[in-house]
Formats: C-alpha cells, sequence, structure tokens
C-alpha cells in the first residue's frame, strides 16, 4: 500500500496540500511534532484520530474518486488546515 | 478562547445529548439515576487511564487500537440501546411489573450504565487530552483558553440539562414514544460511523464515493448540521457502508419497538 507522510509543526501541517492518486487506498501517516495533542479530522475522508504530542497516527484512506478532500487539525483549527488532491 | 470554549462545548454536549434522551426515556425506572451516574464514574475512570496511556505510549496510538476502540464502543452501545428500547418496550405501563423485575434484577439498568460509560469514555479520553494541552501551553493565553473551555463545558453540560427537562416537561404525554424514537434514532447514527472506523484501521473497504452530496442544502459543519448529526446521524456525504449499518440498526431496532406495540 502507498505511503503519504503530513507533519504537523507549529499548529501547521506540511505539506497542507498532498495529492493521491485516485481509486488506490493509501496509507496516511501523521506525525505531530508540536509539544501539545492534535485531532487529525476531516469530514469529507469521514476520519479523525487523536494524534499525541510527539507522536504519530496511521490512518488508511480511500479508494476515492478524483476530487478535493478537506482536512484540518480539530483542536487548532484556526491554523491546521489541509487538502488532499486525488487525481 | 472561542475556539477552546467551542470544543468543550461540542464535546461535552455529545456525551450530555445521550445521558438525558436516555435519563429520560427511562424516568420510570426506579433506581435509574444512580446506575446513571455509576456510568458516568466509571467512564470518567477509564477516560484518565485511556488518556494517560495515549499520551504515555505513542506507539499505542500509531496502530488501529483507537480505531477499534471507538468502532467497538459504539457496537457495544447500539446493541445496550436496543436491549433498554425493546425492554421498555415490553414492560411500561404496567409499573407493578417493572418493579417485580427490577427487584428480580431483570432490568436494562446495567445496560444503562454502560450506554452512559460508554458515551463518556468515547469523548472523556479526547476532553481530558485536550485540557491537559491547554494546562501544558507555555503562551499567555493559557488563562483564557481555560475560562473558554469552562464556559463551554458549562454550557454542553446546561444544554444537555435544559433538553432532559424539556423532554419530561413538554413531551409528558408522549414522553415515551418520542425518547423511544430518538434512542432508536441516536443507536442509529452511532452504527452509522462504526464502517469509518473499521475502514480507517483498514479492515473495511468502503464502496467508492459518497451516495449523494447535500452539502449546499445543509453542511455538516454547521451547526444545526453537527446537532442533526448527533442526534440522527445526519452525514452530507454518506457512504454506502454507512447508510447500510444506518439503516440495519434503524429496522431491527425500530421493527422491534414497533411489532412489540402492536401486541
Amino acid at each position: 500500500m502507498p505511503e503519504y507522510s503530513i507533519t504537523i509543526k507549529d499548529h501547521y501541517f506540511e505539506p497542507a496540500r498532498l495529492e493521491i492518486p485516485a481509486g488506490k487506498k493509501i496509507r496516511l501517516l501523521v506525525k505531530n511534532l508540536d509539544n501539545s495533542v492534535e485531532e487529525f479530522e476531516s469530514f469529507e475522508l469521514k476520519r479523525e484520530k487523536i494524534v499525541p504530542a510527539g507522536g504519530q497516527i496511521k490512518v488508511i484512506i480511500g479508494p476515492l474518486q478524483p476530487g478535493k478532500y478537506k482536512f484540518f487539525g480539530e483542536f487548532h483549527e484556526a491554523t491546521a488546515q489541509g487538502i488532499i488532491e486525488v487525481k | 478562547m472561542l475556539q477552546s470554549a467551542i470544543i468543550l462545548f461540542r464535546e461535552m454536549l455529545e456525551i450530555t445529548l445521550i445521558v438525558s434522551i436516555v435519563a429520560a426515556a427511562t424516568s420510570t425506572l426506579p433506581k435509574r439515576g444512580r446506575y446513571i451516574l455509576f456510568g458516568i464514574t466509571i467512564g470518567i475512570f477509564i477516560s484518565l487511564i485511556l488518556a494517560f496511556f495515549t499520551s504515555r505510549i505513542t506507539s499505542l496510538a500509531e496502530g488501529p487500537a483507537q480505531e477499534f476502540l471507538n468502532a467497538g464502543m459504539m457496537a457495544i452501545t447500539v446493541v445496550m440501546i436496543g436491549y433498554t428500547v425493546i425492554w421498555m418496550k415490553n414492560h411500561i405501563g404496567n409499573l407493578r411489573s417493572t418493579s417485580i423485575a427490577v427487584k428480580e434484577g431483570k432490568s436494562p439498568l446495567i445496560a444503562i450504565t454502560t450506554i452512559i460509560a460508554a458515551a463518556v469514555l468515547r469523548e472523556g479520553a479526547e476532553i481530558i487530552l485536550f485540557c491537559h494541552s491547554l494546562m501544558a501551553g507555555s503562551e499567555n493565553s493559557t488563562a483564557t483558553l481555560i475560562i473558554g473551555g469552562i464556559v463551554g463545558s458549562v454550557a454542553g453540560i446546561s444544554a444537555g440539562i435544559l433538553l432532559y427537562f424539556g423532554l419530561i416537561n413538554f413531551f409528558r404525554k408522549s414522553i415515551f414514544t418520542i425518547t423511544n424514537c430518538l434512542l432508536i434514532l441516536l443507536a442509529s447514527s452511532l452504527a452509522a460511523q462504526i464502517p469509518n472506523f473499521l475502514a480507517s484501521a483498514g479492515v473495511l473497504t468502503e464502496f467508492s464515493g459518497p451516495l449523494w452530496n447535500s452539502s449546499w442544502l445543509l453542511s455538516e459543519r454547521s451547526s444545526l448540521g453537527k446537532i442533526l448529526h448527533m442526534m440522527v446521524g445526519y452525514t452530507d456525504q454518506p457512504s454506502a457502508m454507512q447508510l447500510i449499518f444506518y439503516l440495519a440498526t434503524l429496522f431491527i431496532i425500530g421493527g422491534s419497538f414497533i411489532a412489540k406495540s402492536k401486541r
């Protein structure tokens, strides 16, 4: 399964925009470099998972149809925003 | 401050909605208050343990444990709500048989404790971790964030209490039917979230794409959308799996409820 990785730093996602292939299951790795807990959440992807301070989580996503899927950090929504583009 | 108030309001509301509806639906059951408090206590206790392990043992958070825990809690809640609804239906209207059954230990009191404990547990660990990160923050805004959190919590708990008294006062005559319908919808909405967690853990594949998109009409992110999501399971872009889980629960519990009432 292809793996993609995102990091959280200073309550921002890096990269904030990720491109993944359509119709395929992928594994998303979310690493939290901050010293505060975050919750990775997405209404479009229907995912929510707590990412402990300094920890990382794995989330299985897809298969998805082409389109844009927003995600955010629930505990720092003002800055922690990102988008997954499925092509 | 506003952010922490909103988060705690929402998390608290998710717990208090369930507690209020269960409390209103079982208001004729003797000693049910004690069992609800017991459920809250167990829920808080396990949440504290869970929050501790989630923050300390990062490998625990990395695996699919979170998803399995959420899916498991939801599945148990769905079964326990089903049991409670059908039990209440069979014993209501006959208070004598209710108290005899309760005396003999044949009552949904343990099911009520389980529903409440699971509700507290699902949001509890998240609340504790969030509050902990607020207090650990070195920013100057920490105090205002904590005040915001307290305001949000109090508002969330008040909303639940309001719902409870609203239900038992305004629908006195049809309280039984209304609260049980709310319980059935609540169970269905929880069941609809199970496939999301299983897919996130990689043990279930969702059929590609949502069945429809009604976000133009009512977004799940709006306040009304969120409340309807919690209470009746409104989803603006549901997957086929979600609809199957939702309808299966609705038909099984709802069907048993209607079938029994014809007797």
